[in-house]
């Protein structure tokens, strides 16, 4: 069992590219913030289950696409 | 003209840091005059109505989703990070404050008037810091 200080990674950058968006057309399909999505791929932030749920749910693939454990890299 | 949640989240950065300039500025010539009253007393309090009142007309006329996308999850958890810190940070205010009264630097109406603004300051300039860093 791991702990819960594992540190949370992300494609969402990539996933984001591949769609064709831009920070800003991401964050008003997720309803946040352009602020929020740049965090979220900086890893600045994490999101809410809910959250990664809606961002994976806006790019068509699903949240294990985007999010994943650091050492599962 | 159309208003987008960036434009509320500068807006509110703005008036917040102007609003947390002017509690500090209080508390700091409050403490330096040695007198509750350096300025006018209601000039802090005017300045947080002002802001909020800035802050929520643009929100209004920005609509229901930026308003929305403005006050996101970021925005709450910025929000919880800054109460939590500004918790601390008035409490050494507290302790520094006492130590002045204790000393006969400063007298209790001095001491009410630099705590009442230096902790209503403490959270909104905790604020503006982690909304900016985070929007770097």
């Amino acid at each position: 069992m791991k702990n819960a200080t594992q540190a949370l990674g992300n494609t969402l950058k990539e996933k984001r590219e591949a769609a064709g968006l831009t920070q800003a057309a991401l964050a008003e399909k997720a309803g946040v913030s352009r602020k929020t999505i740049n965090t979220i791929e900086n890893r600045v932030f994490t999101p809410s289950t809910l959250l990664a749920l809606t961002l994976a749910k806006v790019l068509g693939v699903s949240v294990h696409d985007i999010f994943y454990l650091e050492d599962e890299a | 003209m159309r208003i987008s949640a960036q434009s509320i989240e500068k807006t509110r950065l703005i008036a917040l840091l102007v609003t947390s300039l002017a509690c500090f500025s209080y508390a700091a010539l409050a403490l330096v005059q040695g007198r509750p009253d350096p300025m006018l007393w209601w000039i802090p309090g005017a300045f947080g109505l002002g802001a909020a009142a800035l802050i929520c007309a643009v929100a209004f006329l920005a609509g229901r989703s930026a308003a929305e996308a403005a006050t996101d999850e970021l925005y709450k958890a910025t929000s919880r990070r800054a109460a939590s810190l500004a918790y601390w940070l008035s409490l050494a205010f507290f302790a520094l404050v006492a130590a002045l009264v204790a000393f006969g630097l400063a007298d209790w109406n001095t001491a009410y008037a630099v705590l009442g603004t230096a902790m209503g300051g403490s959270y909104l300039a905790l604020f503006v810091w982690l909304d900016w860093r985070a929007g770097r």
